[in-house]
């Protein structure tokens, strides 16, 4: 039975990521609930993720994970076992000792709300409950709390078992013995249907309204523009006797044709939807080759001054859209300076795990191009919706700065963040993703990628996954090849654990290994992942086989090993490789070795 | 000669609309903005409006406030390139832009003409 650690969820507060193992292992154990049966590490107001808080407040009693000295599911005659079976919040327990870390325990609210009955449900895993709109980032951070065994409070899409979807408000965590080995899971749910539903069609019509918004804008520029043509249009044709009359009104009519074609590139560039050409290049040498237009654009009140680290990483991007987007950026610091005074311009790395943390970065290595005034800064409604289209603050402003600067950035991949104060100045700052080692098959004499830098490539920076696909047979191979590429994923291929090992030398780590068992040459498939999982832990690996009796004793839940038996489908092949990929980023160690210069 | 005032902060509108005026026989004056328009309609008098709404410093709307003191009947045509946003006012027409010369005149005209 669940035991005293059944009572995670009722006392607690905010379901929402919590302490690693080793974080626990400095938090004193709560014992005195448990009196020395039982005990728990109490989430002290401690993130659990990003949920719903059901009660409140974020949690400072209830426990994130918990301890147990009589592991088993047979004691039913005390009170706790009464009122888990009450209660009418399903809660679950699974088992991570048993293969696929199946449910064997239900209570009857967990019943209730699925409408599953009892005989449906133990034994399965809980992804019976997921269905088609499950989001995969959900269920990915849901992988991850598992494998790095700590608690977590998600809001999730689960199916009932007559098909209809609610919306869970999941909270579980993690059950010890005394000798602090996992033994249990216990989750506890919350149909949170009805809040979601409200605060989707809140979003719905936010939405629209910002859709109004930019459809008047729209509108309201195009047709004065087109006033100017179709006016112009007009006079010509009552001037075609007078020549200069005549040529004047086309030029005016041209005029505003070039203005309307301009918008057309500002609302391309707001909506993300921009032709870019990224290429790599240096931050720095942008700032100063474009130094002479910047410094012409403040005009004389207004100095410039430049801040730019030595040995800055290079970038992947359009070199003209970032001209662009400095020169947007560069004009509201000078608007924002009526009596003149100083701008700067600064660029600098983000690297280490406190400022990632502080800018809520996955890791990795990234460049910061910052902008900062000190002149009449916005107050925090205005900044909320600085980068909305055809908002503007400024008498002849078009609304449309701002708003193409975040396009432009995000469709580079990288993140705006706006930091103003009034009366203090603005500082607007511009992150992007360093590029890593030059993109394999481009540059891929220049130099081995180091460990780990390569995942910085450009097809990565694309969101591009790397599959290694190893079998020595050419037809399977080159099947399993083709199938892959077009799902969009880059492939590398080799005929051995060898040629593999070469493969992943010259061109970096990898996001997935597929390879077949059995092979010929020294090095089979299972010797294969042990290796490159020295490389990479964590790497997700599908084994392949036409030997039943080949397949290894399976290995533990996480562990990331699974099994594809040929012949296969190349849907199940495109499913499995999906599954495999979908775990947490995040969790990827960070790229320390970053080159700089 | 009746005289008309054209107010946008589009220079290469007002040179339209005074273009169109003015060959329909109007003596035309033009400003940039609300306040621009003010100072014309204070130094001279005029015989009708013609504005835009959308506009830096003052808009079209308070614009028509501001003069309907010293011209409670004077005949206001709005041309504004999202109607929607200015509702109905008495003595007020409004155009979409874009209008084509002949609208205009005819709105400016029957506006003149219903007063005299």
């Amino acid at each position: 039975m669940v035991h005293a650690a059944g009572m995670v969820g009722f006392d607690g507060g905010r379901l929402t990521a919590g302490k690693t193992r080793d974080e626990r292992a400095h938090t004193p154990m709560d014992e005195d609930a448990g009196h020395g049966a039982s005990a728990g590490v109490p989430a002290a107001g401690g993130l659990e993720g990003n949920s719903y808080h059901p009660l409140g407040e974020p949690g400072v009693r209830h426990w994130q994970a918990s301890q147990i000295s009589r592991p088993g599911l047979e004691e039913r005659g005390n009170i706790f076992f009464a009122a888990i079976e009450m209660t009418r919040m399903p809660m679950v327990v699974t088992d991570p000792s048993q293969p696929d870390n199946p449910v064997v325990f239900v209570n009857r609210a967990f019943q209730d709300l699925t409408l599953y009955p009892e005989e449906q449900i133990l034994g399965r895993n809980c992804r019976f409950l997921q269905g088609e709109q499950t989001d995969p980032n959900a269920l990915a951070e849901i992988r991850s709390a598992i494998r790095e065994q700590r608690a977590v409070a998600i809001d999730i899409l689960n199916y009932k078992a007559d098909g209809r979807p609610f919306w869970n408000g999941l909270f579980f965590g993690p059950v010890y013995d005394d000798q602090g080995r996992l033994l249990y899971w216990f989750g506890s749910m919350m149909d949170i249907t009805r809040r979601r539903v409200t605060e989707q069609s809140y979003l719905q019509a936010q939405k629209m309204e910002a859709i109004g918004q930019l459809t008047a804008g729209v509108a309201h520029d195009f047709n004065n523009l087109l006033q100017v043509v179709a006016g112009n249009l007009e006079l010509a044709r009552g001037a075609v006797d007078d020549r200069d009359a005549l040529l004047q009104a086309l030029d005016r009519a041209q005029l505003a044709g070039d203005k309307a074609s301009k918008l057309t590139q500002q609302l391309l560039t707001f909506a993300r939807k921009q032709r870019l050409e990224p290429k790599r290049l240096n931050l720095n040498s942008l700032v100063v080759e474009f130094s002479e237009m910047l410094v012409r654009t403040l005009g004389d009140q207004v100095d410039l001054h430049l801040d730019l680290k030595p040995g800055l990483p290079a970038c992947t991007l359009d070199g003209t859209h970032m001209e662009m987007a400095l020169l947007n950026v560069l004009i509201n610091a000078r608007d924002a300076l009526p009596a003149g005074g100083k701008v700067t311009i600064g660029t600098s790395t983000i690297m280490d795990p406190e400022r990632l943390e502080r800018h809520r970065l996955s890791p990795g290595a990234y460049v910061t191009l910052c902008v900062i005034d000190e002149g009449i800064g916005m107050a925090p409604e205005i900044v909320s919706r600085a980068t909305e289209p055809f908002f503007t603050t400024k008498g002849p402003g078009t609304g449309l700065g701002l708003a193409m600067v975040h396009g432009f950035v995000q469709q580079s991949h990288g993140r705006l963040e706006i930091e103003s104060e009034p009366g203090k100045g603005t500082t607007i700052r511009m992150i992007f993703p360093a590029a890593g080692a030059p993109a394999a098959g481009q540059e891929r004499a220049a130099r081995a990628p180091a460990p780990g830098d390569a995942n910085w490539s450009a097809a990565t920076l694309l969101g591009v996954r790397t599959v290694l696909v190893v079998d020595d047979s050419a037809d399977v191979r080159e099947l399993a090849e083709a199938h892959l590429r077009q799902l969009g994923y880059r492939v590398l291929a080799a005929q051995s654990g060898e040629e593999a090992l070469q493969l992943v030398e010259r061109y970096g780590d990898v996001d997935l290994l597929f390879t077949d068992i059995i092979m010929p040459g020294g090095m089979n498939g299972l010797r294969l992942a042990e290796l490159l999982r020295q490389r990479q832990p964590g790497l997700p690996v599908i084994l392949t086989t036409g030997y039943m009796n080949e397949i290894p004793p399976m290995a533990a839940p996480g562990s990331g090993l699974n099994v594809l038996v040929k012949p296969y489908r190349m849907a199940e092949l495109a499913e499995r490789v999906h599954m495999a990929l979908q775990v947490d980023v995040r969790a990827r160690p960070a790229l320390d070795a970053q080159h700089e210069g | 000669m009746k005289h008309v005032l054209v107010v946008d902060d589009e220079e290469a509108i007002t040179y339209i609309f005074r273009r169109y005026l003015e060959a329909a026989g109007y003596r035309v004056s033009t400003a940039g903005d609300g306040l621009e328009a003010l100072e014309v309609a204070g130094r001279e008098t005029i015989d009708a409006l013609v504005t835009d709404i959308r506009m830096p410093r003052m808009s079209g709307d308070k614009l028509i406030a501001a003069l309907r003191p010293r011209y409670p009947d004077l005949p206001i045509t709005v041309v504004s390139a999202y109607a929607i946003e200015m509702g109905s006012w008495p003595g007020v027409r409004v155009l979409s832009k874009p209008v084509d010369a002949a609208s205009l005149i005819a709105s400016v005209g029957a506006m003149l003409g219903d007063r005299a």
